[in-house]
């Protein structure tokens, strides 16, 4: 499967910016020439396609329409815990970087990275391996206990985590994800326990940290709707 | 004994008595309460009636009981007899003289018999004569004592020696002294010599104390030693009781007329008398004493006459007897004792005989006589009052040290008993005055001056003492003289109405109205005291005493009653017929009056409101801008007004907070409190006034009251002013404040726009960036360079790379500007720990070699193993940023990076050999968009700037140092941090690990197992270990970690270990659990550098593990994230 992916990769790349999704495109392909490259502009189109042919690679931008923060993210780690999804974003800051590889980015790719850069951040993830910029390769830069906590849960407690922060009770939670309450409990309090939570309100406030999280803290501030 | 030391002994005990009055007077003038308190005040009145037991008692009683066995008795059964059975008359007496203001006998018979000065010029005359042998009689007790004491001549009847020699003199000049300085210090009689009285008290005290003790030991010592001495026939005569004898009675009778009329026993029981109930105490305390005086008396009388076989030394047994059984202790104590019975009698004869004869004889001659009143106009009435009576005791005391010579030959009770036979002269006068309504002035002087001569004739010539004889000469003596006495008087009262009473407040003539004798009043005691006075009396409305009453006790306290009573009469007259007097009078109180009008004009006219109020706190005098100032109906304040009643007044007013008077006028307050007591009180009409109260020496407050409403008002407006400023400022601070947040606004928001517009910038612009890229790599894949001259497609080339240069430069220019954007919105935040240094600066290292790649440029690194204190991301920036800028800018050949430990601080350097700075480029090298000097196109400075808001950002000192030509270095200043436990940084798959575990710090190994009993087992070995097992992940990564495969249904072990390497930018050792032996996993976990351990797992496989990841690990540095 490797091989296969490393050989003919299936990558999409998630921006609602028509030039730079073809400017992507054309680096990419001067590196994967066998890659089948393929573009969406928003959630609402990225969500189908998430459920369609397989995804080895999600190149999806932070501020794609449709998304909140790293709502998107979340959304794409816990619904297809298969895709490897690298951030692709002009936004770069601490915080965000360490949250999104936390909740399961495979890479953070700053869109003002060289090609060679963009191209090796490929490979590495198309590798099966995690890719953060020069940069953020230094020790303590990234690790701060919210991350380290959240690395920990699994896809689908991230998921019920992101739908306790939008206030559903454990009841409509297991009717969402299709299992049982009972299931749900057990995750609750498994998550209460990793993110070291004392109330469901505290978990809530802490995702709701990653969807707001783009607003007051990253450097620059993004323009939705673009 | 010796004569110097008794002589130093009778001055300190002189020396005591003036202490004593001195405390006493302290006393009297402090807060009076001590003194006043009943009990206290009857003692100290018992006690000075005492002074009727003098010298004589002491020793010549005595002597007399030696002689006479009982006779000694009736001089002590007198005064008990008048303050038990002669109550009434005593009443009666008192009360006439508190009406009259008597300053003494003779003032008083005078006033009983119409104020007749003559009468009055008679008693003082005769008590002088009466009384000066009486004087001199305790002079020479003393001296007697004193002979005794110190052994010299028992004869006391030899030449006199040398007046500087002889210590009567002496005492006769010390006791001159203290009654000078206590007994004669003011004019007025209301002024009672409270000092004065509590030593003649204490002086009391002594005597009877020093009497009993050595009259008792005496007795004691001769009844355990020589009973026999009380069996001899010389003392069995005296002890036993004699049968009644004429003698007793007449020496009865003279005696208590002597204690009524005796110018000193006359002045303690009733001019010194300060409350009425003090007479009461006397009547039970005084007989006690008397008692306890004389009961030992005849016992010692006796042991003396068996001793020295007669009675001829009796009057000096109380020293002989002690000094004859070896105890000169107690005669120095007997001889202190007849001292102070001396003294006392002295000092308030002296003091009494002088207020007479300056009362009734010298002022009046003086204000009769022409020449003197003249001189008198320019005098200082009071004094000169004063003045006479201290010359008036200076003289009686020398007349009585002159006449110790001429009595010398009597004997003690003798000449005690000649005085007593004088003085009983005055007591027709006396009584007849109280009780008699037909007595005369003339007829009291006409018994008087024939009781006097009878006296006199019989007396004052020597005389031999005859105690056996039916009627000894002093018997008979008293006898003719009240006889004649009594009879003239008589007679001649009823004779003669040649002397009607001058003034008769009942009698004819036409009566003064109210007015003019206050004016009188005024004339002569000063407005303020007489308005003062009249005030009283309206208030007090004084019970018997008509206004003319009044105005002669108001006088008569100045000038005597007779004198005050010629005054009066001279004023009822139509026609003043004593013109002279009349004149004298006016002359001698316009002085006062002048002073007076002076004062008032004064008070009236400062601004001040002034009020005083007396000792009892009642008002006694305030001027008109008091009245003023507190808006003062007239009439409401009064002489005599008490303050509380005046402060209700002004509270009932509402002027007054309730608080204020309570406070002020609390008992415990008025001596605690801090004087003067001030405050400020407004009134109803907005003014303000200052109120301080302040005691006076004397006792009683004084009050003032100052307008303060312009202070007061100019304090206000200066706040108000004051506030205004101050509110002033605030707007202004709030306006500033505002404007500045409006500022900051429209800069927060243009900055915000610029990094929108930078944001969208950078879109098509990266989007640009990635065209180029893919065009450059086609033109160099697809045409190698050839060598050759240079065709389109090379053209085309150059230009692709240009533009990628072109496009590479305003991206770092976007992204600069909104960094800097980010950092002066304040969004950007600072994550500060601990870290070592290596950490950043390594993988910094590695990137710039790559990027120098086949560059020209050299580098050096210096690395030195530190734990700084920072936020590494920020830090990395800020070296990648100099390193930057000294790779682009400075035309260096070589660049160095280098650590100095400075302190508690590194300093990274990073310098160059470039081109160097000059001072102005040093001064603006970290200032936005500036280039140095001949620097290359690339790039915009920026990088130095962002460098200089972090610093400021990590309070890290950022700075340069350049010699242009030679080169520049720019460093960073970085706070060491507390080493923080090292890491296990790196993994070493191939190494031989050493297993020790108990070297160092136990490893912290994070431990995750979905199942829990498998997580309980391995952490229950791993404790063993002496390991900390973690849970759940920290910030700080672990030493290592054990982690298992199956997570769950969409997380496994490598990815989480993965992750978590990535977030902790550390390789951290971890071995990874599985029981899955596939290849995949393997491949996987090998590629990532995970140690593998198939389940079960055995103990030495984890054990090895651990071994490798304790294993030294200050070798190799970090990879950086990429295998």
């Amino acid at each position: 499967m490797i091989s296969a992916a490393l050989r003919c990769p299936v990558i999409v790349v998630a921006d609602d910016h028509p030039m730079f999704r073809s400017a992507v495109f054309s680096g990419l392909r001067q590196h994967f020439p066998d890659a089948i490259l393929s573009g969406t502009g928003s959630m609402e189109e990225l969500r189908p396609r998430l459920r369609g042919d397989p995804i080895d690679l999600l190149l999806l931008d932070l501020d794609i329409p449709g998304a909140r923060g790293l709502g998107g993210l979340l959304e794409v780690v816990t619904g297809s815990p298969l895709v490897r999804t690298a951030i692709l974003s002009a936004t770069v800051s601490v915080p965000i970087v360490s949250r999104a590889l936390a909740i399961g980015a495979r890479a953070y790719i700053p869109k003002s990275l060289e090609l060679a850069d963009l191209a090796d951040a490929v490979h590495t993830v198309l590798a099966g391996r995690i890719w953060v910029p020069q940069n953020f390769r230094v020790a303590g830069a990234l690790g701060d206990e919210v991350s380290t906590r959240l690395a920990t849960l699994s896809p689908r407690q991230l998921a019920i985590l992101g739908l306790i922060a939008k206030g559903l009770l454990n009841k409509q939670i297991a009717s969402a994800m299709d299992v049982s309450e009972q299931t749900v409990k057990e995750h609750v309090s498994v998550i209460l326990k990793k993110t070291k939570s004392a109330t469901r309100t505290q978990a809530a406030l802490l995702a709701s940290s990653l969807t707001g999280i783009t607003v007051p803290t990253n450097v620059g501030e993004p323009s939705n709707g673009k | 004994m010796q004569v110097g030391s008794l002589v130093g002994l009778s001055a300190c005990y002189v020396a005591l008595l003036f202490g004593v009055a001195w405390l006493g007077d302290r006393a009297a003038a402090g807060p009076r309460r001590l003194l006043d308190r009943p009990a206290v005040s009857g003692t100290i009145y018992c006690l000075t009636l005492a002074v009727y037991n003098t010298g004589w008692s002491f020793y010549g009683s005595v002597g007399n009981a030696a002689r006479q066995g009982w006779g000694y008795l009736p001089i002590y059964l007198a005064p008990i007899l008048v303050l038990w059975f002669g109550r009434p008359v005593l009443r009666r007496l008192h009360a006439a003289a508190d009406a009259q203001g008597a300053t003494s006998i003779a003032d008083f018979i005078a006033g009983q018999l119409g104020a007749s000065q003559f009468v009055a010029a008679v008693v003082t005359i005769g008590s002088i004569l009466a009384v000066l042998p009486y004087i001199a009689l305790q002079l020479r007790a003393v001296s007697l004592s004193f002979t005794a004491l110190s052994g010299g001549a028992v004869d006391t009847s030899t030449k006199p020696i040398a007046p500087p020699d002889d210590t009567v003199f002496w005492i006769a000049v010390a006791m001159a002294l203290f009654t000078v300085m206590f007994g004669v210090r003011h004019s007025h009689r209301s002024r009672r010599h409270r000092g004065l009285m509590v030593a003649v008290a204490f002086d009391s005290i002594v005597k009877l104390l020093s009497f009993v003790v050595v009259a008792s030991a005496i007795v004691l010592h001769t009844l355990r030693h020589e009973p026999s001495l009380f069996a001899t026939d010389a003392s069995r005569a005296l002890l036993r009781p004699h049968l009644f004898r004429p003698l007793w009675l007449s020496n009865t009778l003279v005696a208590m007329l002597s204690f009524l009329c005796l110018p000193q026993t006359f002045h303690v029981s009733t001019v010194e008398r300060s409350n009425p109930r003090d007479a009461v105490w006397g009547a039970w305390l005084f007989p006690v004493y008397v008692i306890l005086l004389c009961a030992l008396m005849l016992p010692v009388a006796a042991i003396g006459v068996s001793y020295y076989g007669g009675a001829a030394e009796g009057d000096r047994f109380m020293i002989t007897i002690p000094m004859a059984i070896g105890r000169t202790d107690l005669a120095v104590l007997a001889f202190i004792g007849g001292l102070s019975a001396a003294t006392g009698m002295v000092i308030v004869a002296t003091m009494a005989l002088a207020t007479m004869l300056c009362n009734d004889v010298i002022m009046p001659v003086l204000l009769h006589t022409p020449i003197s009143a003249r001189w008198l106009r320019r005098a200082d009435m009071s004094l000169l009052i004063v003045n006479i009576r201290r010359f008036a005791v200076i003289v009686i005391l020398a007349l009585a040290y002159a006449s110790t010579r001429i009595t010398s030959t009597y004997r003690l009770s003798e000449t005690g008993l000649v005085s007593f036979v004088g003085v009983a002269q005055f007591g027709p006068a006396l009584l007849g005055g109280l009780f008699w309504r037909r007595a005369t002035g003339p007829g009291a002087i006409a018994g008087m001056l024939a009781g006097l001569a009878v006296w006199a004739g019989m007396l004052l010539t020597p005389v031999t003492y005859r105690p056996n004889s039916l009627l000894d000469p002093i018997s008979l003596c008293t006898l003719v003289s009240l006889l004649s006495n009594v009879a003239m008087f008589i007679i001649v009262s009823l004779a003669g109405t040649s002397w009607p009473r001058v003034v008769d407040p009942a009698g004819t003539g036409q009566t003064p109205s109210e007015d003019e004798l206050s004016e009188l009043a005024v004339r002569f005691v000063g407005a303020e005291a007489a308005s003062a006075a009249f005030e009283e009396r309206k208030r007090q409305s004084w019970a018997r005493l008509d206004a003319l009453d009044f105005t002669r006790n108001l006088l008569a306290g100045a000038i005597g009653i007779a004198s005050a009573r010629v005054v009066l009469a001279a004023s009822q007259r139509s026609t003043l017929s004593d013109q002279a007097a009349w004149a004298i009078l006016d002359e001698a109180s316009e002085a006062l009056r002048l002073n007076h009008r002076l004062l008032w004009t004064v008070l009236s006219t400062i601004p001040q409101g002034i009020c005083i109020f007396d000792q009892e706190l009642r008002v006694s005098a305030w001027n008109g801008r008091f009245l003023e100032l507190l808006d003062m109906p007239a009439g409401v304040v009064r002489v005599g007004m008490p303050l509380r009643q005046l402060l209700d007044y002004n509270h009932d007013r509402a002027r007054y907070a309730k608080s204020d008077p309570r406070r002020l006028l609390a008992p415990h307050q008025l001596e605690e409190r801090q004087w003067p007591y001030i405050y400020e009180r407004e009134r109803p009409d907005g003014s303000v006034l200052e109120i301080s109260f302040d005691r006076l020496p004397e006792g009683g407050l004084v009050s003032t009251y100052i307008d303060i409403s312009e202070r007061h008002r100019s304090v206000l407006s200066l706040r108000s002013t004051n506030e205004q400023l101050e509110r002033r400022v605030r707007e202004r601070t709030l306006a500033l404040e505002q404007a500045r947040s409006a500022a900051e606004a429209a800069n927060q928001s243009k900055t915000r726009f610029l990094a929108a517009a930078g944001h969208d910038l950078l879109q098509p612009l990266s989007a640009a960036k990635l065209f180029i890229a893919t065009l450059e790599e086609q033109v160099y894949v697809s045409r190698p360079f050839q060598g050759g001259p240079p065709d389109a497609a090379d053209r085309i080339a150059a230009a692709v790379v240009g533009a990628a240069a072109a496009l590479r430069s305003s991206e770092t220019m976007i992204h600069g500007l909104m960094d800097i954007s980010a950092f002066d919105t304040g969004v950007v935040r600072t994550a500060v720990g601990d870290f070592e240094l290596g950490s950043v600066l390594q993988p910094l290292e590695q990137e710039f070699r790559a990027l120098l790649g086949s560059s020209l440029v050299g580098l050096d690194i210096c690395h030195e193993t530190v734990t700084v204190r920072s936020d590494p991301f920020l830090l990395r920036r800020i070296v990648q940023n100099y390193l930057t800028n000294a790779l682009r800018h400075s035309g260096a050949r070589r660049i160095g990076l280098r650590c100095r430990r400075r302190g508690g601080r590194v300093d990274i350097q990073v310098w160059d050999d470039g081109n160097g700075l000059d001072r102005t480029a040093r001064a603006r090298v970290f200032e936005e968009f500036h280039r140095g000097h001949g620097a290359s196109e690339r790039g915009m400075g920026i990088g130095l700037t962002i460098v200089h808001r972090i610093g400021q950002l990590l309070d890290h000192p950022v700075g340069v140092l350049s010699i242009p030509g030679r080169g520049t270095c720019f460093f960073v200043r970085v706070p060491l941090g507390r080493p923080v436990p090292p890491q296990a940084a790196e993994s070493r798959r191939n190494e031989v690990a050493r297993f020790d575990l108990n070297g160092g710090e136990p490893l912290r190994v994070l431990c995750i197992d979905d199942d829990e009993q498998v997580l309980a087992g391995m952490s229950g070995l791993l404790r063993a270990l002496g390991i900390d097992v973690l849970h759940e992940p920290e910030a700080a990564p672990p030493d290592a970690m054990i982690v298992d495969y199956h997570l769950g249904a969409d997380i496994n072990g490598i990815g989480l270990i993965e992750r978590l390497r990535v977030l902790w930018g550390s390789e951290t050792p971890a071995l990874l659990l599985t029981a899955d032996r596939s290849d995949a996993i393997r491949f996987e976990a090998n590629s990532q550098a995970i140690a593998l351990a198939h389940k079960p797992v055995k103990p030495d496989q984890v054990k090895a593990f651990l071994a490798a990841a304790r294993s030294p690990r200050d070798i190799v540095p970090a990879p950086g994230g990429e295998p």
